[in-house]
């Protein structure tokens, strides 16, 4: 199973970035051989003027990760990882293969769809918000 | 001297809403007086116009029919603002980060996408003694301003000058409401803050090719600030509106300050038969916006 974390440099002595759509890179690392690692370039998303929480998600999604760790995971990238089925784990710090240990250990947090601020459609406002109602069409 | 005059000013509360109100009372001709600062419309606080009711503004957004995507993703990459994710689980589509330009639906080999409106916020349209008055009203929460300022600019009559209050800041909402017009007046303050955010909205304004004055408000001390960029710059000081309490004091009750302190008038008179004596150009020719 792929996990994505985001980081703020290569390798699994990285710091895991807090942002999850503005991280600069990504560390792709299976569940079954967590000591290789591969980097996902993100700053293409990262430095998006607007909507780079969904561009990152999309991308993740597309190296076909089925976990993300990060420090914290925004509304809109949250309702894309979810629809998409990913698992999501917020709260992690210090650096990538501590954040693995801490998932492996299930210290890290689960977000579920629950998780308030997992907002398109409530909240932000249905019809004039951002989003309207349920938050993006999927499915 | 010109048709169509916009009050800017880069950092808000310098006055725009004052000046627009003022030139408005003291106006000998008809004009459309226009609010579009439409995140924090203010100016029926002093225009006590007769209101019709509004009228919802919306932009078109996409939406898309499932039986025909085949989740190729062509829209997603046509998309400039991320608005678009498609997964494998299907499309999903972010209203509110959608700017209404219809590059998806060409982008989308398979008709699978059409437009609907989606409101935004709303407009209405008044009467203030002989003035027609517009004000748009932006969605608590929407994030875009801009094509709500230009419905609101479209409505204006063309046959009489028009006066727009515009946005603070010198981003897309004033820009959206000082394109094409044929003169900006920047009100501004003699404080480092007003001479620092003139210097930004002067020079928006000179990247958009638009003539440019600068009226000094809450003046008497310290005007050198202001004065010395305008000489700098080549900026004509239209008007010094004086430091005055009374001024304050008749803002604060919703009043206008020309009408509160009277010796005000001949400024403003002066001010308005400058900025909108009716030029001999065809109406509506100042008007052209994207």
């Amino acid at each position: 199973m792929l996990i994505a974390i985001s980081a703020t440099d290569r390798g699994l002595g990285a710091t895991v970035d807090p942002r999850f759509g503005r991280a600069r890179m990504f560390a792709l690392v299976d569940s079954d051989t967590p000591e290789e690692v591969r980097m996902l370039d993100n700053v293409g998303n990262s430095d998006q003027l607007s909507g780079a929480g969904i561009s990152t998600a999309q991308a993740v999604v597309d190296a076909g990760a089925k976990v993300v760790i990060s420090g914290r995971v925004g509304p809109k990238a949250l309702d894309v990882l979810s629809a998409a089925g990913l698992e999501i784990y917020t709260g992690a710090d210090g650096s990538v293969s501590d954040a693995i240990s801490a998932w492996q250990a299930g210290r890290l947090t689960p977000v579920t769809e629950a998780m308030p601020g997992r907002g398109m459609g409530r909240g932000r406002g249905g019809g004039g918000g951002r989003g309207m109602g349920g938050g993006g069409r999927r499915g | 001297m010109a048709r169509t005059i916009a009050v800017a000013s880069g950092k808000g509360g310098t006055g725009k809403t004052t000046v627009v109100a003022c030139l408005a009372a003291v106006s000998s001709e008809p004009l459309a007086v226009l609010d579009c600062d439409v995140e924090e419309p203010n100016l029926h606080l002093f225009l006590n116009a007769d209101w019709q009711p509004g009228q919802p503004v919306t932009v078109p957004v996409p939406v898309v029919d499932e039986t025909r995507c085949n989740y190729c993703g062509n829209c997603r990459l046509a998309c400039r603002f991320n608005a678009i994710a498609v997964l494998p689980t299907g499309p999903m589509l972010f209203p509110g980060l959608c700017h209404g330009c219809g590059g998806c639906i060409l982008a989308c080999p398979y008709d699978a996408l059409s437009e609907v409106p989606r409101p935004i916020g709303s407009m209405r349209t008044g009467r203030w003694r002989e003035h027609v008055v517009l004000d748009g009203r932006l969605e608590i929460g929407e994030a875009k301003s801009p094509p709500l300022i230009e419905a609101v600019r479209q409505a204006a009559p063309d046959d009489r000058p028009v006066l727009i209050d515009a946005p603070p800041g010198t981003s897309c909402p004033l820009v959206s409401a000082v394109r094409g017009v044929d003169y900006v007046v920047l009100v501004t303050e003699p404080t480092p803050l007003g001479r620092h955010d003139l210097a930004l909205a002067a020079a928006a304004a000179r990247q958009l090719g638009l003539p440019t004055g600068v009226v000094i408000n809450r003046a008497g001390s310290n005007d050198e600030l202001i004065t010395s960029f305008c000489a700098e710059q080549g900026l004509p000081v239209l008007a010094r509106i004086p430091f005055d309490r009374r001024i304050a004091a008749a803002y604060a009750q919703g009043q206008l300050p020309v009408e509160a302190v009277p010796e005000l008038r001949p400024l403003f008179a002066a001010l308005a038969g400058r900025l909108l004596i009716p030029a001999a150009k065809p109406a509506g020719a100042s008007r052209e916006q994207a």
